[in-house]
């Protein structure tokens, strides 16, 4: 399967965990990307390995 | 020169106050410097007297080149001692533009890949920037909010520090990109030195011309 697609098995059980309240998650999840002023994979990609100065 | 800048997001009656501090470093494979984090603090309060003498603290460690702050409100009343204790800091007004500059300059260097985040250590940072949201009002007015009951200090006070490094972080590009609400041939008829190659006008953004 090509990266970022979604696993039609993975979405199933995914049902069948969340029950009614599968179309909920997954509108909320939706609607949060929607408005998101940062898209999340750019975030991911400025992550490195480093530690912070304690300050 | 120094290779530090800092941002601070002073808290108001609820909120916190954080300061975050970059280091602008030179790459080895490409002629443009990165923004990389490497302190973030936060108070819990807004007891700014001690706000101010652990900021002063902090400028003897890193003397940073300087500090971005939010001057509305509470901002130059801070400013003003700040100033007194010879510490660089610059004023800027909150506003829907400002904000929205701020952002895209974030966007632009996180696209470029030049803003680096530690995997482990700034998980607050990490959540405010994934919670920020840009919000349309039916009037058409565009603002930034963030989740009731969180918070955005860290976000803006990382925004404030990149905003006032800007000068540093752009100046060592080879080649500009170009941010215009006028249209490419525009903008290039007007501005000769913009028509080369390697200058890309990349979105709409603004009523001002911005050189990256």
């Amino acid at each position: 399967m090509a990266p970022g697609l979604i696993d039609p098995e993975e979405i199933e059980q995914e049902k069948i965990a969340l029950g009614p309240s599968f179309c909920q998650e997954y509108e909320c999840n939706f609607l949060n990307v929607q408005n998101a002023a940062v898209p999340p994979e750019l975030i991911d990609g400025s992550l490195a390995d480093y530690e912070l100065d304690k300050i | 020169m120094s290779d530090y800048y800092a941002g601070q997001d002073l808290a108001k009656r609820r909120d916190f106050t954080a300061l975050v501090i970059i280091r602008i470093e030179e790459q080895d494979d490409s002629d443009e410097s990165i923004a990389r984090v490497v302190g973030v603090k936060q108070w819990p309060h807004v007891d700014y007297n001690t706000i101010i003498q652990d900021t002063e603290a902090l400028y003897e460690k890193y003397k940073w080149e300087n500090l971005g702050l939010d001057k509305s409100t509470v901002g130059e009343a801070v400013i003003e001692q700040y100033d007194a204790k010879y510490i660089p800091v610059e004023g800027m007004a909150f506003t829907a533009q400002s904000k929205h500059d701020m952002v895209q300059f974030l966007l632009m260097l996180l696209q470029q890949k030049r803003l680096k985040l530690p995997r482990k250590g700034a998980e607050e940072l990490k959540i405010q920037i994934q919670e920020q949201e840009r919000v349309y009002s039916t009037a058409g007015t565009m603002k930034y909010q963030h989740p009731e009951n969180r918070h955005d200090d860290q976000f803006w006070a990382l925004c404030l520090a990149l905003h006032v490094a800007k000068d540093d972080l752009v100046g060592k590009r080879t080649y500009p990109v170009v941010v215009s609400q006028r249209d490419d041939s525009n903008l290039k008829s007007r501005r000769p030195e913009l028509d080369r190659p390697g200058i890309t006008i990349i979105s709409e953004a603004s009523n001002r011309d911005y050189l990256y």
